[in-house]
């Protein structure tokens, strides 16, 4: 076996996984945005500017690459949150299309139409220290106010505004980090691809992390990156079947995920009741008062807390 | 003065395709509430029915209603094999975005298996393809389908919404489901005809949408469905008005960019606009701020 | 398709891992071991481009089994390899480095100029002999690790010049319009060529008209192309455009001339433009009816083969693998990436498909010989113009 494939395959499902977390942010407030690609497009130019361009140390230059996907978050947050969700949606979607067109049309930054080629290839342990310091970051914020807010918001708005949760501020934050993980992701694409363009950060991308999302579940940071992986190796898996089988695969686990199990494989919610029910129901203090089955009413997927 | 009517002409009957397809797709989301992105890939297995029948030689005027048929039958399973379900078990209005682009994805690998990869045209005896010389102006036929076609869609379905029971229970399940079940109104046989009605128009799209570009491709419906999608934002959810307007606009101002500015400002120009619409005024020009429904 | 592009990317990746179990190290200067030299070829055989690619390989393969049945080599096999790029540069990039660290010894790539742009650079840090088949785009050769069998239209002296020439001696063309591809580099660079070529030749370009690659509707280019009436119609976009557009002109009464590049050559742009089609010229760099007898030997094995009949871009993928093989039968015993590359940079001409000679300058194949010009008959067929 090509060790040299196994790591580059390796590589490519993390950051995938990482472009989905990009996009779990923001939806695990119930914002829908595409804006990841867009974060991670100015992060890939930026990467081809400083370290080709300029020469910089790769760590300085992925610092930077977050940044500027966190300062592309902050200005469209000041221009979009005030919008109801679905109309976040599409204007996300809206900004993806025209970012095409500026790639196209700034050609001193992105090359034009002929692209940029990256020379520069980032070791694997890049990666993986990128892929650490995101999981810790949200593995941090589950714990803390801003998760406890956050899973609060997205179980159930009402409740939450009425206990004083600032929705506004929670989506401006989730969107922010959002940014800065795009960002990220986008420099460690480049160096993966190889060679970007305007084509590179479509909405196919928006959709593909998407997918990993919904597969993996927006309820906890584990889900983002096992949809990603699993998205990486699936084509490969399928690769002469017959032409496409891919990706006529890849819309029927879309399509069936969302029916029987929308709330993605990982499910903190699901295993808890899982386990309550290996250890049986009704054990006097175990510390629910209706048994599992009267909890499974109460849930709701990420969307439909969204969409309401 | 010669060229700025024939670009004109040329944009009002691009737009008019636009229109046509920008109206289905309000029609689907003003009524149930599904932005539903799959809508362009309606418009290209609207196309290949029809494209196939006309390659085997069977003549427009069964080939086009067989196409419009194939496309109606696309949007009923669409809606019984994924929407419906997905109502059921009360997903909101992300989680159909989601499952339609889960449609999206799987119509369009079809497409492409069933067209192959390379774009094709519509053989070249199906349609009148000579332009009629008026007043100095080329008027190729197409552009009168276009334009015919629009008319018959928009007074056709204004008049059925509001002048008929069907239309009116349409309406009903739009604004409220549950009531309109309690007023026997059979919310599922509505919302099926509704996902018929919108996935014709959208194969009606697509087919006008080949002859007036020569275009026969798998990728049809992504074009459509980009420009339907601003001008249904610019115009107005569920407003066949609004959709008119925006979408015949889109389509002239497309033109006159491409031929007195750069073509390469086109795209940037409509989704401008588009983001302008929604930043500053979502409910287009003509929709009206909907309170959301509980 | 451009779908699901940045998965293809990973699943080529993934398809060294998949793929089974490659013999000896990773990476490397030298041939795999044994009398069995491997060949990688990456190009999209699925895909918006797969009319090219699909007999780029095809054609290629025919070149291996030749090799390998009169013995060219001697007891050493060719064995190739073929990787689809699906027409997208990630996944053309993915499957070239995996052939790199794989014991390959040589590759081929490069059919579309968008696939193309990183390649001199790559097959330079990887030090990898490669050979580009057919993208146009400026300046990809590079030896000794980078080379092109195919004669560049845009050359001085050129298809794209020579048919200018030829067109101008007609005497009834003064006026031209161009039409490009706006966001495809080897498009633009080629309308610059025709444009240079046609004024130098007296005739005047009124407008070069752009349009986009993701473009399908074309009834507002054609109007203006219209509106100035050139005698002659330049198209430098995708060969189904480019009948679009012809079909559209003819249809609202145009009658100058058309031409374009060779990209209108194929049979599925027949499909899309029909006998509007009829009368459009252009160069062709190889003819299945050509008279030459490696043409004809090259007909003959590609028919008995594939069932079809090669066409310019079969012969690319033949010529790319006959260069490759002159360069290993050139590097003597023992071939190596390295002895290869050598060999190759030593190479100053070779045989093409259509029975041509070309000149190795540079790593650049350049041809002075007569270009053939070739037109579009009403009944879909082609012959030659004049």
């Amino acid at each position: 076996m090509n060790a040299v494939s196994i790591l580059s395959t390796l590589e490519f499902g993390v950051v995938f996984g990482m472009l989905a977390l990009s996009m779990y942010s923001a939806l695990s407030t119930g914002l829908l945005s595409m804006a990841s690609i867009m974060f991670a497009g100015c992060g890939a130019f930026l990467f081809a500017q400083l370290t080709d361009g300029l020469g910089w140390p790769p760590v300085l230059v992925l610092l930077c690459a977050a940044a500027i996907g966190g300062v592309a978050a902050i200005v469209l947050s000041a221009l979009l949150l005030h919008l109801e969700s679905h109309y976040i949606a599409m204007a996300t979607i809206a900004i993806v299309l025209m970012t095409r067109v500026a790639v196209l049309n700034l050609p001193a930054v992105t090359g034009g139409v002929n692209g940029t080629p990256i020379l520069t290839e980032l070791s694997p342990l890049y990666i993986a220290g990128a892929l650490l310091v995101a999981v810790w970051v949200f593995a941090r914020l589950r714990r803390s106010r801003y998760g406890l807010a956050s899973e609060l918001a997205r179980e159930d708005t009402t409740v939450a505004s009425t206990l004083g949760v600032n929705i506004r501020w929670l989506r401006t934050v989730s969107f922010i980090i959002s940014g800065c993980v795009g960002g990220l992701v986008g420099a460690l694409l480049a160096s993966l691809y190889g060679y970007i363009d305007a084509d590179t950060f479509s909405m196919d991308l928006a959709f593909t992390a998407l997918a990993a999302v919904v597969l993996g579940g927006a309820f906890h940071w584990l889900g983002p990156l096992i949809g990603g992986v699993v998205f990486t190796i699936l084509p490969e898996l399928l690769r002469g079947w017959f032409e496409r089988a891919d990706q006529l695969v890849d819309g029927v686990i879309l399509v069936v995920i969302m029916i029987f199990l929308p709330r993605g494989l990982v499910d903190p919610l699901r295993w808890k009741q899982l386990v309550r029910r290996l250890r049986g129901r009704g054990e006097p203090g175990d510390g629910m008062p209706a048994g599992p089955a009267a909890a499974e009413p109460a849930q709701r997927t990420a969307t439909e807390a969204i969409g309401s | 003065m010669e060229l700025l009517f024939q670009q004109l002409l040329n944009g009002l009957s691009l737009g008019s395709v636009y229109a046509i397809f920008a109206i289905g797709f309000g029609l689907i989301f003003a009524n149930m509430g599904i932005l539903n992105v799959a809508q362009g890939s309606y418009a290209t297995w609207g196309v290949i029915p029809t494209y196939l029948l006309s390659r085997a030689g069977v003549p427009l005027w069964i080939a086009l209603p067989a196409g419009l048929a194939g496309a109606a039958l696309i949007g009923l399973l669409a809606e019984w094999l994924a929407f419906k379900p997905l109502r059921d078990r009360n997903a909101g209005m992300l989680g159909s975005i989601i499952i339609a682009v889960g449609i999206w994805i799987i119509l369009l690998a079809l497409g492409e298996i069933v067209l192959g990869p390379n774009p094709s045209a519509m053989p070249s005896g199906a349609f009148p393809s000579v332009p009629l010389d008026v007043l100095g102006l080329k008027i190729p036929p197409i552009f009168l389908l276009n334009w015919v076609a629009l008319a018959v869609v928009a007074v056709g379905l204004t008049l059925f919404l509001s002048r008929t029971r069907f239309g009116a229970s349409i309406r009903s399940v739009g604004f409220k489901a549950d009531s309109a079940a309690i007023v026997g109104v059979d919310t599922r046989v509505v919302l099926s005809v509704t996902a018929m009605i919108a996935a014709a128009i959208a194969g009606l799209s697509g087919i006008l949408y080949s002859f007036t570009a020569n275009n026969v491709s798998f990728t049809v419906g992504e074009g459509l469905m980009l420009k339907g999608f601003a001008a249904v934002v610019i115009g107005g959810f569920g407003n066949v008005k609004g959709a008119v307007v925006a979408g015949v606009a889109i389509g002239v101002i497309e033109a006159l960019t491409q031929q007195y500015l750069s073509s390469t400002f086109r795209d940037a120009i409509t989704f401008g606009l588009m983001l302008l619409f929604l930043v500053v005024r979502p409910q287009g020009i003509f929709g009206e701020l909907k309170a959301s429904r509980a | 398709m451009k779908f699901f592009r940045p998965l293809a990317a990973a699943a080529v990746a993934a398809a060294f891992l998949l793929a089974g179990c490659a013999s000896g190290g990773s990476g490397g200067a030298t041939a795999g071991g044994g009398a069995t030299l491997k060949i990688g070829l990456v190009n999209p055989t699925t895909g918006a481009s797969s009319w090219a690619g699909v007999p780029i390989a095809q054609g290629a393969q025919t070149a291996v089994d030749e090799i390998n049945e009169t013995g060219f080599l001697g007891d050493q096999k060719l064995e190739l390899t073929s990787k689809d790029s699906e027409g997208d540069p990630a996944t053309a990039i993915s499957a070239y480095r995996g052939f790199a660290s794989d014991d390959y010894l040589a590759a081929i790539c490069c059919t579309l100029s968008s696939e193309a742009g990183s390649f001199a650079q790559l097959a330079a840090s990887l030090k990898f002999p490669t050979v580009a088949n057919g993208a146009t785009l400026k300046g990809l050769n590079a030896p000794p690790y980078m080379y092109r069998t195919i004669v560049l239209p845009a050359d001085p002296g050129g298809m794209y010049a020579q048919t200018a020439q030829a067109i101008a001696a007609k005497g009834n063309v003064k006026t031209a319009v161009i039409v490009e591809t706006a966001d495809n580099e080897g498009n633009v660079s080629d309308a610059k060529v025709w444009q240079d070529n046609l004024q130098k030749d007296g005739i005047t370009v009124l407008q070069v008209i752009d349009t986009f690659q993701a473009d399908t509707d074309f009834t507002v280019p054609v109007t203006t192309i219209l509106s100035q009436n050139p005698d002659l119609v330049v198209f430098s976009t995708q060969g189904p455009n480019s009948a679009t557009m012809i079909k559209m002109l003819r249809e609202r009464g145009y009658k100058g001339l058309t031409t374009s590049s060779y990209g209108i050559a194929v049979p599925s742009v027949w499909k899309v433009g029909g006998e509007a089609l009829a009368g459009t010229i252009f160069p062709i760099p190889f003819s299945p009816d050509g008279t030459s007898d490696r043409t004809k030997d090259f007909v003959q094995r590609y028919q008995q083969q594939w069932n079809s009949q090669p066409d310019l871009y079969a012969a690319q993928g033949y010529n790319a693998v006959w260069f490759i093989a002159e360069g290993i039968k050139a590097a003597g015993a023992n071939v190596t990436r390295q002895s290869l590359a050598d060999a190759l940079s030593k190479l100053d001409s070779f045989e093409l498909a259509s029975g041509n000679v070309v000149k190795m300058v540079d790593g650049q194949a350049e041809l002075s010989d007569a270009v053939l010009i070739a037109q579009w008959n009403a009944d879909g067929t082609q012959s030659l113009w004049k």
